[in-house]
């Protein structure tokens, strides 16, 4: 268990240190951030002046050094904007993105589970067609298009929820059920087939042959089996929490980290969007070593491999 | 043999299992299995000698259905249980060990718990209790270091091993049948003689009767008293193993006897049954065997009846083989 996982850690600081070399080089590539800031009619010398006070004057593998010395020293560097740490600024909007983004997840989780192994256990009766039925609905529903249809039921018509902003306690409402449906809806889709899959495993029926309940053969035969793949589809959700938020904060006009990224790409803000990048990416590639913590924890196969 | 060994425990008679869009993959057949025997179940791939077994204890796969037939045992009809009731005979008075023990064990769960929860269900023993019986159980079929090997996972044995594990698993509650489903398959042909032998041993010092589902001919002429032939659905011929095999009635039974290879005699080609199972799409009216068969006769495109000869030996044919 322990060589299994330095191997999975070891990759997953490799991938973080490749994603932060790609998003520098990308970025970069992307055109001069101080001309797209500045009016077209600036002096050369001023824009030679703010090339020089953020590095930008020197050679590509310098800047590239030094950013990742001070990355890993926890400074990102400055916001072109206002001259902020870009570290304060992410800080200061990333509690509304998860005071979003977790409720919505768990929601997800809870819901999405419970609905794809009920459907799997009642295989092919009216429940399990409403449930998937629903499941696709949910899943083929682009984000921004069902927030936009809540807004108009529960904000325009019945006028009882607050359509955007968080400004009062039920503003959490819409976006929340926005972002929790195509996510539950994947997982619901995706703990179906996983279980229905263990169902008819051999095991399975000589846990039956052995004369054990229903309940003994769900819960401790197949759901702990079962939980694998959808352990996995779960990690994936959550590396999406803070990408997903992108278009749902945009729709409901949430304060979060989603918004930020908008804002930033608009304004070439260069070191706020690459800290950007680096966040979600780092959020998936923790989210990927978490879900093969729990490989190890739940599979023997796993943890005993040598 | 006593009177009492002739007591049947377990009686079938009349099955009929359909699978979905009408297919009868098992056509009237009857047998009965007595106190302490062992009864061979034979047959080639898919003639229904699996499903004939897994059907007593309700595990038919979803597409498929008993139709017609009674299962009496223990006084009651197993065909007719609800699962709640069938719950209570599975693992407890019939236990079933299947082909693939690898494949038939919870890879998650250890070996230990997997035995012992088996006894935590029907003998309502608590963990520590059914865990020491667990030891005892392994230590009995051959695992060495049992209560080691206890908190051990399927993949960590061998094939050999966990098919141990599945006979201590099925002895646990002390049953009174075992239905073993080609239990040495998946086996090296080595182990498969161990495996076999240890079964027979615990079964005839428990008294337990074993219902040994194979198409290995070998197998049954060293282990079973009793042997069954199956053919695309049907019984085609039962008795005593002595009766069965010295004085074949049915053609298919001759011809199954026939080709198997010998080594007490040299011989330049394997005796074969021209022609081919018929499939269940397809099946002659009559004797399914008919097709392939030399003696037959117009008449045989009429279902034969059982015709019963000395000591239950039985067979279905209009012109059966002349007595040897």
């Amino acid at each position: 268990m322990t060589r299994y996982l330095s191997i999975k850690l070891a990759r997953a600081l490799l991938t973080m240190l490749l994603v932060v070399s790609f998003a520098f080089v990308v970025l970069r590539l992307a055109g001069d951030p101080v001309r797209t800031m500045m009016p077209e009619d600036v002096s050369p010398k001023v824009i030679e002046h703010y090339r020089q006070l953020w590095g930008l004057d020197r050679p590509l593998w310098e800047q590239y050094l030094r950013y990742i010395g001070s990355a890993l020293r926890g400074d990102f560097g400055v916001s072109f904007q206002d001259n902020r740490g870009v570290v304060s600024l992410i800080a200061e909007r990333l509690p509304a993105t998860l005071r979003l983004g977790i409720p919505a997840y768990l929601l997800a989780v809870v819901f999405g589970t419970t609905m794809g192994i009920v459907a799997a256990l009642r295989r092919n009766s009216a429940t399990d067609r409403g449930m998937m039925t629903i499941a696709v609905f949910g899943y083929a529903m682009p984000n921004f298009f069902l927030g936009i249809v809540l807004i108009l039921i529960f904000s325009v018509w019945l006028r009882i929820l607050p359509s955007s902003g968080d400004t009062r306690s039920s503003s959490i409402i819409l976006p929340m059920i926005t972002l929790a449906t195509a996510h539950a809806a994947a997982i619901a889709r995706f703990a179906r087939s996983a279980m229905l899959e263990i169902l008819n495993e051999p095991y399975m029926r000589t846990a039956r042959a052995k004369g054990l309940s229903a309940m003994v053969r769900n819960l401790r035969h197949a759901l702990p089996n079962a939980l694998v793949p959808i352990v996995t589809i779960m990690g994936l959700k959550f590396g999406h929490l803070v990408a997903g938020a992108i278009v749902i904060e945009t729709v409901f006009a949430w304060p979060g980290v989603g918004r930020l990224l908008i804002q930033s790409v608009d304004t070439r803000d260069l070191a706020v969007v690459q800290a950007l990048v680096l966040m979600v990416a780092a959020s998936m590639i923790t989210a990927n070593f978490l879900v093969d913590v729990f490989y190890g924890l739940i599979d023997p196969r796993v943890r005993t491999q040598k | 043999m006593t009177a009492a060994e002739h007591i049947p425990i377990l009686s079938v008679t009349g099955l009929e299992i359909e699978f979905a869009g009408g297919l009868r993959a098992v056509r009237g057949v009857d047998f009965s299995v007595r106190q302490g025997e062992v009864l061979g179940l034979v047959g080639e791939s898919g003639c229904g000698k699996s499903v004939t077994c897994l059907s007593l204890l309700g595990l038919l796969p979803a597409n498929g259905r008993v139709v017609e037939g009674s299962a009496m045992f223990d006084g009651q009809d197993l065909l007719s249980l609800d699962e709640k009731r069938l719950n209570r005979v599975r693992g407890r008075q019939i236990a079933y060990i299947s082909q693939n023990s690898t494949q038939a064990l919870n890879p998650i769960l250890t070996i230990g718990r997997q035995i012992a929860e088996t006894m935590m269900t029907h003998q309502g023993l608590d963990l520590s209790e059914a865990r020491r019986r667990a030891v005892e159980l392994l230590d009995r079929v051959g695992v060495p270091q049992p209560s080691k090997r206890l908190r051990a996972f399927p993949h960590q044995f061998s094939g050999g091993m966990n098919q141990r594990v599945m006979i201590a698993m099925a002895l646990a509650c002390d049953p009174a049948i075992v239905i073993a489903d080609e239990p040495t398959t998946a086996l090296d042909v080595t182990i498969q003689a161990q495996i076999l032998e240890l079964l027979a041993e615990i079964a005839r010092e428990r008294g337990t009767s074993v219902v040994m589902i194979t198409h290995d001919l070998g197998i049954v002429a060293e282990m079973a008293d009793r042997v069954a032939v199956m053919y695309a659905g049907r019984l085609v011929e039962s008795g005593e193993v002595t009766d069965v095999f010295h004085n074949p009635r049915h053609p298919y039974t001759r011809g199954l006897l026939a080709s198997r290879p010998r080594i007490d005699r040299r011989i330049e080609t394997l005796t074969t049954i021209e022609g081919q199972v018929p499939s269940l799409r397809e099946m002659p009216p009559g004797c399914p065997f008919s097709p392939r068969c030399e003696g037959a006769e117009p008449r045989c495109a009429n279902m034969p009846g059982h015709t019963e000869l000395d000591r239950g030996h039985r067979y279905a044919c209009w012109n059966p083989e002349p007595a040897a």
